[in-house]
Protein backbone atom coordinates (compact mmCIF):
# COMPACT_ATOMS: atom_id res chain seq x y z
CA UNK A 1 0.00 0.00 0.00
CA UNK A 2 1.25 3.60 -1.14
CA UNK A 3 0.59 5.85 1.79
CA UNK A 4 -1.45 9.08 0.18
CA UNK A 5 1.92 11.37 1.86
CA UNK A 6 4.30 9.66 -0.87
CA UNK A 7 2.22 12.24 -2.75
CA UNK A 8 4.86 15.15 -0.80
CA UNK A 9 7.87 13.01 -1.89
CA UNK A 10 7.15 12.90 -5.56
CA UNK A 11 6.80 16.60 -5.48
CA UNK A 12 9.80 17.38 -3.82
CA UNK A 13 11.39 14.32 -6.78
CA UNK A 14 9.68 16.46 -9.18
CA UNK A 15 10.89 19.65 -8.44
CA UNK A 16 14.12 18.13 -8.38
CA UNK A 17 13.41 16.65 -12.12
CA UNK A 18 12.51 20.45 -13.59
CA UNK A 19 15.93 21.48 -11.87
CA UNK A 20 17.55 18.48 -13.92
CA UNK A 21 15.33 19.71 -17.05
CA UNK A 22 16.69 23.28 -16.91
CA UNK A 23 20.32 21.84 -16.10
CA UNK A 24 20.40 20.19 -19.48
CA UNK A 25 18.42 22.88 -21.50
CA UNK A 26 20.85 25.71 -20.01
CA UNK A 27 24.27 22.82 -21.38
CA UNK A 28 22.91 22.74 -24.15
CA UNK A 29 22.39 26.80 -24.89
CA UNK A 30 25.92 26.82 -24.22
CA UNK A 31 25.73 28.72 -21.07
CA UNK A 32 28.36 26.83 -19.34
CA UNK A 33 30.92 27.46 -22.55
CA UNK A 34 32.52 30.75 -21.12
CA UNK A 35 32.62 30.70 -17.48
CA UNK A 36 34.63 33.91 -17.45
CA UNK A 37 32.75 35.88 -19.33
CA UNK A 38 29.56 35.25 -17.47
CA UNK A 39 31.44 36.35 -14.37
CA UNK A 40 31.85 39.57 -15.90
CA UNK A 41 28.11 39.84 -18.01
CA UNK A 42 27.10 42.31 -14.71
CA UNK A 43 30.21 45.20 -15.38
CA UNK A 44 30.45 47.73 -18.18
CA UNK A 45 33.65 48.84 -19.09
CA UNK A 46 33.12 52.29 -16.65
CA UNK A 47 33.25 49.62 -13.56
CA UNK A 48 36.51 48.82 -14.65
CA UNK A 49 37.78 52.53 -15.19
CA UNK A 50 36.74 53.30 -11.44
CA UNK A 51 39.08 53.43 -8.72
CA UNK A 52 38.10 52.34 -5.53
CA UNK A 53 39.66 53.28 -2.18
CA UNK A 54 39.24 49.94 -0.50
CA UNK A 55 41.70 48.54 -3.67
CA UNK A 56 45.69 48.45 -3.12
CA UNK A 57 47.52 49.96 -5.02
CA UNK A 58 50.03 48.01 -7.05
CA UNK B 1 40.79 37.20 -21.07
CA UNK B 2 37.66 37.62 -22.56
CA UNK B 3 34.68 40.22 -21.91
CA UNK B 4 31.37 40.21 -22.72
CA UNK B 5 31.45 43.68 -23.08
CA UNK B 6 34.29 43.81 -25.75
CA UNK B 7 32.38 45.27 -28.64
CA UNK B 8 29.81 47.14 -27.49
CA UNK B 9 30.39 51.25 -26.67
CA UNK B 10 30.39 52.43 -23.44
CA UNK B 11 27.66 54.98 -24.04
CA UNK B 12 25.31 52.55 -25.29
CA UNK B 13 25.62 50.41 -22.00
CA UNK B 14 25.16 53.10 -19.98
CA UNK B 15 21.93 53.39 -22.62
CA UNK B 16 20.87 50.08 -21.89
CA UNK B 17 21.27 50.36 -18.12
CA UNK B 18 19.10 53.55 -17.70
CA UNK B 19 16.60 52.42 -19.91
CA UNK B 20 16.23 49.36 -18.04
CA UNK B 21 16.37 51.45 -14.75
CA UNK B 22 13.68 53.94 -16.13
CA UNK B 23 11.58 50.89 -17.14
CA UNK B 24 11.15 49.57 -13.77
CA UNK B 25 11.33 52.18 -11.53
CA UNK B 26 7.62 52.34 -11.31
CA UNK B 27 6.73 49.07 -10.26
CA UNK B 28 9.66 48.48 -8.06
CA UNK B 29 9.46 51.56 -5.79
CA UNK B 30 5.70 50.60 -5.47
CA UNK B 31 6.91 47.29 -4.27
CA UNK B 32 9.69 49.08 -1.92
CA UNK B 33 7.45 51.62 -0.85
CA UNK B 34 4.61 48.83 0.54
CA UNK B 35 7.05 46.51 1.77
CA UNK B 36 8.32 49.19 4.30
CA UNK B 37 5.31 49.88 4.66
CA UNK B 38 4.08 46.31 5.76
CA UNK B 39 7.38 46.19 8.00
CA UNK B 40 6.55 48.37 10.04
CA UNK B 41 2.93 47.18 10.58
CA UNK B 42 4.68 43.65 10.97
CA UNK B 43 7.46 45.34 13.49
CA UNK B 44 4.77 46.60 15.83
CA UNK B 45 2.56 43.42 15.57
CA UNK B 46 6.01 41.40 16.71
CA UNK B 47 6.43 43.81 19.37
CA UNK B 48 3.10 42.71 21.15
CA UNK B 49 3.61 39.20 20.62
CA UNK B 50 7.15 39.10 22.51
CA UNK B 51 5.69 41.57 24.94
CA UNK B 52 2.58 38.81 25.77
CA UNK B 53 5.24 36.14 26.01
CA UNK B 54 6.48 38.14 29.88
CA UNK B 55 3.48 40.14 30.22
CA UNK B 56 0.87 37.29 29.81
CA UNK B 57 -2.09 39.17 30.49
CA UNK B 58 -1.48 42.33 29.12
CA UNK B 59 -4.37 42.97 25.67
CA UNK B 60 -6.06 40.56 26.18
CA UNK B 61 -9.57 41.14 26.07
CA UNK B 62 -9.68 42.01 22.63
CA UNK B 63 -9.64 38.76 20.55
CA UNK B 64 -8.04 39.88 17.82
CA UNK B 65 -4.88 41.09 20.02
CA UNK B 66 -4.92 37.69 21.47
CA UNK B 67 -1.55 35.86 20.83
CA UNK B 68 -2.58 33.49 18.54
CA UNK B 69 -3.29 35.74 16.16
CA UNK B 70 -1.33 39.09 17.09
CA UNK B 71 2.04 36.44 16.01
CA UNK B 72 0.49 35.08 13.34
CA UNK B 73 0.12 38.71 11.92
CA UNK B 74 3.38 39.37 12.19
CA UNK B 75 4.94 36.22 10.36
CA UNK B 76 2.22 36.67 7.65
CA UNK B 77 3.11 40.78 6.95
CA UNK B 78 6.75 40.00 7.55
CA UNK B 79 7.10 37.17 5.20
CA UNK B 80 4.27 38.03 2.33
CA UNK B 81 4.54 41.78 2.65
CA UNK B 82 7.85 43.18 3.45
CA UNK B 83 10.45 40.30 2.22
CA UNK B 84 8.28 39.00 -0.40
CA UNK B 85 7.37 42.48 -1.65
CA UNK B 86 10.74 43.96 -1.63
CA UNK B 87 12.01 40.77 -3.16
CA UNK B 88 9.20 41.45 -5.96
CA UNK B 89 11.30 44.87 -6.40
CA UNK B 90 14.65 43.95 -6.41
CA UNK B 91 13.39 41.49 -9.23
CA UNK B 92 11.78 43.48 -11.01
CA UNK B 93 14.93 46.16 -10.99
CA UNK B 94 17.54 43.36 -11.67
CA UNK B 95 16.09 41.21 -14.43
CA UNK B 96 15.89 44.03 -16.72
CA UNK B 97 19.48 45.00 -15.75
CA UNK B 98 21.34 41.61 -15.87
CA UNK B 99 19.65 40.66 -19.36
CA UNK B 100 20.16 43.91 -21.14
CA UNK B 101 16.72 44.98 -21.60
CA UNK B 102 13.61 46.86 -21.09
CA UNK B 103 11.11 45.64 -18.59
CA UNK B 104 8.40 44.23 -20.55
CA UNK B 105 4.86 45.08 -19.50
CA UNK B 106 5.63 47.08 -16.30
CA UNK B 107 1.81 48.47 -16.12
CA UNK B 108 1.00 44.81 -15.65
CA UNK B 109 3.94 44.25 -13.22
CA UNK B 110 2.04 47.39 -11.46
CA UNK B 111 -1.37 46.05 -10.97
CA UNK B 112 -0.16 42.78 -10.10
CA UNK B 113 1.74 44.07 -6.91
CA UNK B 114 -1.55 46.21 -6.28
CA UNK B 115 -3.62 42.98 -6.34
CA UNK B 116 -1.04 41.18 -4.27
CA UNK B 117 -1.36 43.98 -1.91
CA UNK B 118 -5.07 43.09 -1.50
CA UNK B 119 -4.86 40.01 -1.12
CA UNK B 120 -2.56 40.71 2.47
CA UNK B 121 -5.16 43.35 3.25
CA UNK B 122 -7.83 40.72 3.17
CA UNK B 123 -6.00 37.53 4.65
CA UNK B 124 -4.39 39.70 7.88
CA UNK B 125 -8.31 41.41 8.51
CA UNK B 126 -9.52 37.99 8.20
CA UNK B 127 -7.07 36.87 10.58
CA UNK B 128 -7.69 39.55 12.85
CA UNK B 129 -11.36 38.61 12.41
CA UNK B 130 -10.31 35.06 13.63
CA UNK B 131 -10.26 33.24 10.41
CA UNK B 132 -7.01 31.22 9.89
CA UNK B 133 -5.95 28.00 7.65
CA UNK B 134 -4.77 26.22 10.56
CA UNK B 135 -1.14 25.77 9.17
CA UNK B 136 2.09 27.66 9.43
CA UNK B 137 2.95 30.13 7.26
CA UNK B 138 -0.42 29.16 5.43
CA UNK B 139 -2.70 31.60 7.36
CA UNK B 140 -4.08 33.55 5.16
CA UNK B 141 -7.17 32.28 4.09
CA UNK B 142 -7.15 29.73 1.05
CA UNK B 143 -10.25 30.67 -0.82
CA UNK B 144 -10.48 34.32 -0.15
CA UNK B 145 -6.84 35.83 0.18
CA UNK B 146 -4.66 33.44 -1.28
CA UNK B 147 -5.88 33.97 -5.07
CA UNK B 148 -4.85 37.39 -4.68
CA UNK B 149 -1.07 36.42 -3.71
CA UNK B 150 -1.15 33.94 -6.91
CA UNK B 151 -2.76 36.16 -9.43
CA UNK B 152 -0.59 39.02 -8.25
CA UNK B 153 2.44 37.29 -8.08
CA UNK B 154 1.79 35.59 -11.13
CA UNK B 155 1.15 38.77 -13.42
CA UNK B 156 4.93 40.22 -11.37
CA UNK B 157 6.45 36.42 -12.57
CA UNK B 158 4.78 37.01 -16.42
CA UNK B 159 6.49 40.51 -16.83
CA UNK B 160 9.80 38.88 -15.79
CA UNK B 161 9.75 35.99 -17.79
CA UNK B 162 8.68 38.09 -21.16
CA UNK B 163 11.82 40.31 -20.18
CA UNK B 164 14.22 37.29 -19.99
CA UNK B 165 12.67 36.12 -22.93
CA UNK B 166 13.17 39.55 -25.25
CA UNK B 167 17.04 39.48 -23.51
CA UNK B 168 19.59 40.82 -25.29
CA UNK B 169 22.73 39.67 -23.04
CA UNK B 170 24.79 37.14 -23.66
CA UNK B 171 24.11 35.02 -21.02
CA UNK B 172 22.23 34.40 -18.19
CA UNK B 173 23.94 35.53 -14.70
CA UNK B 174 23.74 33.04 -11.92
CA UNK B 175 21.51 35.61 -10.04
CA UNK B 176 18.86 35.25 -13.08
CA UNK B 177 18.80 31.80 -12.93
CA UNK B 178 18.18 32.19 -8.59
CA UNK B 179 15.71 34.90 -9.39
CA UNK B 180 13.86 33.01 -12.50
CA UNK B 181 14.01 29.81 -10.37
CA UNK B 182 12.10 31.10 -7.69
CA UNK B 183 9.42 32.48 -9.88
CA UNK B 184 8.79 29.19 -10.92
CA UNK B 185 9.49 27.67 -7.74
CA UNK B 186 7.24 29.51 -5.67
CA UNK B 187 3.90 29.17 -7.54
CA UNK B 188 4.32 25.43 -7.36
CA UNK B 189 5.08 25.30 -3.69
CA UNK B 190 2.14 27.50 -2.80
CA UNK B 191 -0.42 25.65 -4.74
CA UNK B 192 0.83 22.12 -3.21
CA UNK B 193 0.82 23.76 0.43
CA UNK B 194 -2.67 25.21 -0.23
CA UNK B 195 -4.28 21.71 -2.04
CA UNK B 196 -7.40 21.38 0.10
CA UNK B 197 -7.32 17.70 -0.18
CA UNK B 198 -4.69 17.02 2.43
CA UNK B 199 -5.80 16.10 6.06
CA UNK B 200 -4.09 14.88 9.47
CA UNK B 201 -0.67 13.98 9.15
CA UNK B 202 -0.63 14.27 5.63
CA UNK B 203 -1.34 17.86 6.39
CA UNK B 204 1.60 18.52 7.86
CA UNK B 205 3.77 16.74 5.72
CA UNK B 206 2.10 19.05 3.07
CA UNK B 207 2.51 22.17 5.53
CA UNK B 208 6.13 21.83 6.02
CA UNK B 209 7.04 20.46 2.47
CA UNK B 210 5.70 23.97 2.09
CA UNK B 211 6.97 26.27 4.39
CA UNK B 212 10.71 24.69 4.94
CA UNK B 213 10.59 25.08 0.67
CA UNK B 214 9.11 29.11 0.80
CA UNK B 215 12.38 29.62 2.61
CA UNK B 216 15.09 27.72 0.31
CA UNK B 217 13.30 28.25 -2.86
CA UNK B 218 11.82 31.65 -2.70
CA UNK B 219 13.16 33.93 0.17
CA UNK B 220 16.80 32.21 -0.31
CA UNK B 221 16.43 31.98 -4.00
CA UNK B 222 16.02 35.31 -4.79
CA UNK B 223 18.42 36.97 -1.97
CA UNK B 224 21.37 35.05 -2.92
CA UNK B 225 20.74 36.01 -6.75
CA UNK B 226 21.19 39.30 -5.19
CA UNK B 227 24.16 38.90 -3.11
CA UNK B 228 25.67 37.42 -6.16
CA UNK B 229 24.72 40.48 -7.88
CA UNK B 230 25.82 43.42 -5.66
CA UNK B 231 28.88 41.98 -3.64
CA UNK B 232 30.67 41.93 -7.09
CA UNK B 233 28.88 44.70 -8.32
CA UNK B 234 29.82 47.54 -5.63
CA UNK B 235 33.64 45.95 -5.14
CA UNK B 236 34.00 45.81 -8.73
CA UNK B 237 35.36 42.58 -9.04
CA UNK B 238 34.06 39.46 -10.21
CA UNK B 239 32.95 36.44 -8.05
CA UNK B 240 35.62 34.78 -6.87
CA UNK B 241 34.86 31.51 -8.78
CA UNK B 242 31.57 31.17 -11.34
CA UNK B 243 31.96 27.35 -11.39
CA UNK B 244 31.29 27.22 -7.89
CA UNK B 245 28.37 29.85 -7.87
CA UNK B 246 26.73 27.61 -10.64
CA UNK B 247 27.23 24.28 -8.07
CA UNK B 248 25.52 26.20 -5.61
CA UNK B 249 22.90 26.86 -7.84
CA UNK B 250 22.06 23.54 -9.16
CA UNK B 251 22.67 21.55 -6.13
CA UNK B 252 20.23 23.99 -4.20
CA UNK B 253 17.81 23.29 -6.90
CA UNK B 254 18.15 19.60 -6.63
CA UNK B 255 18.28 18.69 -3.05
CA UNK B 256 16.51 21.32 -1.12
CA UNK B 257 12.78 20.16 -1.77
CA UNK B 258 13.33 17.34 -0.09
CA UNK B 259 14.04 18.91 3.22
CA UNK B 260 10.73 19.96 4.60
CA UNK B 261 9.99 16.99 6.84
CA UNK B 262 12.54 17.71 8.93
CA UNK B 263 10.30 19.98 10.88
CA UNK B 264 8.73 17.14 11.99
CA UNK B 265 11.04 14.86 13.34
CA UNK B 266 9.57 12.79 15.95
CA UNK B 267 6.07 13.17 14.21
CA UNK B 268 4.15 10.45 13.18
CA UNK B 269 5.50 10.21 9.56
CA UNK B 270 7.17 7.45 8.24
CA UNK B 271 10.25 7.12 9.43
CA UNK B 272 11.85 7.10 5.50
CA UNK B 273 10.18 9.98 4.68
CA UNK B 274 12.03 12.21 7.72
CA UNK B 275 15.38 10.36 6.92
CA UNK B 276 15.21 10.81 3.36
CA UNK B 277 14.60 14.61 4.44
CA UNK B 278 17.82 14.58 7.06
CA UNK B 279 20.27 12.96 4.48
CA UNK B 280 18.75 16.23 1.95
CA UNK B 281 19.74 18.55 4.54
CA UNK B 282 23.12 17.12 5.16
CA UNK B 283 23.55 17.18 1.31
CA UNK B 284 22.31 20.82 1.77
CA UNK B 285 25.89 21.77 2.33
CA UNK B 286 27.75 21.74 -0.67
CA UNK B 287 25.52 24.32 -2.19
CA UNK B 288 25.78 26.14 1.18
CA UNK B 289 29.83 26.10 1.36
CA UNK B 290 30.10 26.46 -2.27
CA UNK B 291 28.05 29.85 -1.77
CA UNK B 292 30.33 30.64 1.58
CA UNK B 293 33.50 30.20 -0.06
CA UNK B 294 32.32 32.47 -2.99
CA UNK B 295 31.21 35.03 -0.61
CA UNK B 296 34.35 34.91 1.29
CA UNK B 297 36.96 34.98 -1.07
CA UNK B 298 35.47 37.66 -3.59
CA UNK B 299 35.63 39.67 -0.30
CA UNK B 300 39.12 38.50 1.10
CA UNK B 301 41.42 41.83 1.32
CA UNK B 302 38.42 44.21 0.23
CA UNK B 303 36.74 43.81 3.63
CA UNK B 304 37.32 47.44 4.23
CA UNK B 305 34.52 48.45 1.68
CA UNK B 306 32.31 47.94 4.87
CA UNK B 307 32.90 51.00 5.71
CA UNK B 308 32.54 52.92 2.40
CA UNK B 309 28.96 50.79 0.95
CA UNK B 310 25.85 50.39 3.27
CA UNK B 311 24.77 48.09 0.46
CA UNK B 312 27.86 45.51 1.25
CA UNK B 313 27.37 46.40 4.69
CA UNK B 314 23.91 44.38 4.69
CA UNK B 315 24.51 42.21 2.13
CA UNK B 316 27.83 41.06 3.31
CA UNK B 317 26.69 40.01 7.16
CA UNK B 318 23.46 38.99 5.33
CA UNK B 319 25.38 36.36 3.40
CA UNK B 320 27.46 35.85 6.59
CA UNK B 321 24.09 34.63 8.34
CA UNK B 322 23.00 32.35 5.20
CA UNK B 323 25.79 30.49 5.94
CA UNK B 324 25.45 30.36 9.91
CA UNK B 325 21.58 29.64 9.32
CA UNK B 326 21.92 26.77 7.15
CA UNK B 327 24.57 25.49 8.53
CA UNK B 328 23.07 25.71 11.81
CA UNK B 329 19.92 24.23 9.82
CA UNK B 330 22.00 21.15 8.93
CA UNK B 331 23.09 20.87 12.48
CA UNK B 332 19.35 21.25 13.83
CA UNK B 333 17.88 18.11 11.67
CA UNK B 334 19.95 15.58 13.44
CA UNK B 335 18.02 13.56 15.64
CA UNK B 336 20.38 13.78 18.67
CA UNK B 337 20.23 17.43 18.57
CA UNK B 338 16.63 17.90 17.64
CA UNK B 339 15.29 16.31 20.43
CA UNK B 340 16.23 18.92 22.86
CA UNK B 341 15.66 21.85 20.24
CA UNK B 342 12.26 20.98 18.94
CA UNK B 343 9.60 22.71 20.43
CA UNK B 344 11.72 25.58 21.73
CA UNK B 345 12.75 29.65 21.10
CA UNK B 346 15.74 27.58 19.33
CA UNK B 347 14.12 27.41 16.46
CA UNK B 348 12.42 31.21 16.99
CA UNK B 349 16.33 32.31 16.97
CA UNK B 350 17.43 30.01 13.83
CA UNK B 351 14.20 31.49 12.19
CA UNK B 352 14.82 34.99 13.05
CA UNK B 353 18.49 34.03 11.65
CA UNK B 354 17.60 33.32 8.33
CA UNK B 355 14.53 35.21 7.64
CA UNK B 356 15.51 38.87 9.31
CA UNK B 357 19.39 38.44 9.26
CA UNK B 358 19.75 36.69 5.79
CA UNK B 359 16.76 37.64 3.86
CA UNK B 360 16.08 41.14 5.60
CA UNK B 361 19.48 42.51 5.63
CA UNK B 362 20.23 41.55 2.03
CA UNK B 363 17.01 43.51 1.17
CA UNK B 364 18.19 46.19 3.08
CA UNK B 365 21.55 46.54 1.46
CA UNK B 366 19.79 46.00 -1.96
CA UNK B 367 17.12 49.07 -1.42
CA UNK B 368 20.50 51.14 -0.62
CA UNK B 369 21.57 50.17 -3.76
CA UNK B 370 18.54 50.32 -5.88
CA UNK B 371 16.74 53.19 -4.65
CA UNK B 372 19.25 55.53 -6.13
CA UNK B 373 19.04 54.50 -9.12
CA UNK B 374 15.22 55.20 -9.62
CA UNK B 375 15.30 58.05 -7.98
CA UNK B 376 17.94 59.64 -9.66
CA UNK B 377 19.46 60.98 -6.59
CA UNK B 378 21.58 60.25 -3.72
CA UNK B 379 20.41 58.94 0.21
CA UNK B 380 19.76 62.52 2.14
CA UNK B 381 21.64 61.64 4.99
CA UNK B 382 24.29 59.28 6.03
CA UNK B 383 23.66 59.65 9.77
CA UNK B 384 20.38 58.07 9.36
CA UNK B 385 22.09 55.11 7.53
CA UNK B 386 24.33 54.40 10.32
CA UNK B 387 22.12 54.70 12.30
CA UNK B 388 19.35 51.74 10.73
CA UNK B 389 22.76 49.74 10.48
CA UNK B 390 23.68 49.52 13.94
CA UNK B 391 20.09 49.47 15.37
CA UNK B 392 19.11 46.47 13.55
CA UNK B 393 22.71 44.83 13.82
CA UNK B 394 22.56 45.06 18.00
CA UNK B 395 18.91 44.33 17.93
CA UNK B 396 18.98 40.77 15.88
CA UNK B 397 22.06 39.92 17.20
CA UNK B 398 20.60 40.28 20.81
CA UNK B 399 17.57 38.40 19.42
CA UNK B 400 19.47 35.47 18.58
CA UNK B 401 21.62 35.20 21.35
CA UNK B 402 19.15 35.49 24.19
CA UNK B 403 16.61 33.13 21.97
CA UNK B 404 19.20 30.62 21.11
CA UNK B 405 20.33 30.30 25.08
CA UNK B 406 16.33 30.21 26.33
CA UNK B 407 15.67 27.60 23.59
CA UNK B 408 17.98 25.46 24.98
CA UNK B 409 17.29 25.80 28.61
CA UNK B 410 14.01 25.09 27.87
CA UNK B 411 14.68 21.82 25.60
CA UNK B 412 16.83 20.63 28.34
CA UNK B 413 14.17 20.89 30.63
CA UNK B 414 11.40 19.75 29.01
CA UNK B 415 12.97 16.49 27.73
CA UNK B 416 14.14 15.67 31.80
CA UNK B 417 11.09 13.81 33.08
CA UNK B 418 12.12 15.05 36.61
CA UNK B 419 11.63 18.56 35.92
CA UNK B 420 7.92 20.02 35.82
CA UNK B 421 6.95 21.95 32.78
CA UNK B 422 6.65 25.06 34.71
CA UNK B 423 10.43 24.92 35.02
CA UNK B 424 10.97 25.17 31.52
CA UNK B 425 8.62 28.38 31.25
CA UNK B 426 10.92 30.11 33.92
CA UNK B 427 14.13 29.06 32.92
CA UNK B 428 13.19 30.99 29.51
CA UNK B 429 11.43 34.15 30.72
CA UNK B 430 14.86 36.05 30.94
CA UNK B 431 15.23 35.06 27.46
CA UNK B 432 11.54 36.52 26.53
CA UNK B 433 12.84 39.68 27.96
CA UNK B 434 15.71 40.76 26.15
CA UNK B 435 13.76 39.47 23.32
CA UNK B 436 11.41 42.51 24.16
CA UNK B 437 14.42 44.57 24.40
CA UNK B 438 15.40 43.44 21.03
CA UNK B 439 12.94 44.43 19.41
CA UNK B 440 12.22 47.34 20.68
CA UNK B 441 15.64 48.36 18.91
CA UNK B 442 14.61 46.32 15.54
CA UNK B 443 11.85 48.59 15.20
CA UNK B 444 13.41 51.65 16.52
CA UNK B 445 15.46 50.64 13.41
CA UNK B 446 13.15 49.91 10.79
CA UNK B 447 11.76 53.46 11.74
CA UNK B 448 14.55 55.19 11.32
CA UNK B 449 14.96 52.99 7.69
CA UNK B 450 11.00 54.14 7.01
CA UNK B 451 11.74 57.65 7.77
CA UNK B 452 14.97 58.00 5.63
CA UNK B 453 13.07 56.28 2.57
CA UNK B 454 10.18 59.32 3.15
CA UNK B 455 12.79 61.77 2.84
CA UNK B 456 13.90 60.17 0.04
CA UNK B 457 11.15 59.85 -1.86
CA UNK B 458 8.56 62.54 -1.16
CA UNK B 459 10.12 65.25 -0.21
CA UNK B 460 12.24 65.04 -2.65
CA UNK B 461 15.60 66.60 -0.27
CA UNK B 462 18.87 67.33 -2.04
CA UNK B 463 20.88 64.32 -1.88
CA UNK B 464 24.20 64.24 -0.73
CA UNK B 465 27.14 65.13 -3.38
CA UNK B 466 28.77 61.72 -3.32
CA UNK B 467 27.28 58.47 -1.45
CA UNK B 468 26.44 58.54 1.82
CA UNK B 469 29.39 56.78 3.47
CA UNK B 470 31.52 57.42 0.24
CA UNK B 471 34.62 59.26 1.88
CA UNK B 472 36.85 59.36 -1.15
CA UNK B 473 35.94 60.35 -4.21
CA UNK B 474 36.62 57.76 -6.86
CA UNK B 475 38.94 59.34 -9.62
CA UNK B 476 38.90 57.96 -12.61
CA UNK B 477 41.90 56.72 -14.82
CA UNK B 478 43.03 54.94 -18.00
CA UNK B 479 42.43 50.85 -17.56
CA UNK B 480 45.71 48.75 -17.87
CA UNK B 481 46.47 47.04 -20.84
CA UNK B 482 44.17 44.02 -19.89
CA UNK B 483 41.02 46.43 -19.51
CA UNK B 484 40.44 45.26 -16.40
CA UNK B 485 41.54 48.17 -14.40
CA UNK B 486 43.77 46.33 -11.97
Amino acid sequence: MIPASFAILVAGVAIGVLALLAFMWAWRRGEFDDIDAQSRVIFDARDYRLERPWETPE
Amino acid sequence: MSSAHANVPLHEELDIRLRADASSSGPALLCFTCSIIWLLVGSVFGDVASLKLHFPDWLVRQGWLTFGRVRTIHLNTMTYGWASLAMLGVSLWIIPRLVHTELRWPRVATVGTIVWNVGLVIGIGMIIAGRNDGLEWLEMDRYMADPFLVVGGGMVGITLLATLLAGRAPYLYVSVWYIMGAFVWFPVLFVIGNWPTFAGVESAGANWFYAHNALGLWLTAVCLGAVYYFIPKVLGRPIYSYQLSLLGFWTLAFFYALNGMHHVIGGPLPTWMITTSIVASVLMVIPVFAVAVNHHMTMVGRFSALRYSPTLRFVVLGAIAYTAVSLQGTFTSLREVNRITHFTHWTIAHSHVGVYWFVTFVLFGAMYYIMPRLVRREWPSGGLIRWHFWLVLGGIAVYVIALTIAGVAQGLALIDPQTPFQQSVEVANAGMIWRSIAGGVLTAGHLAFAWHFWRMLRLREAGLEMPPLYEARPVVYSPGGDGTGS
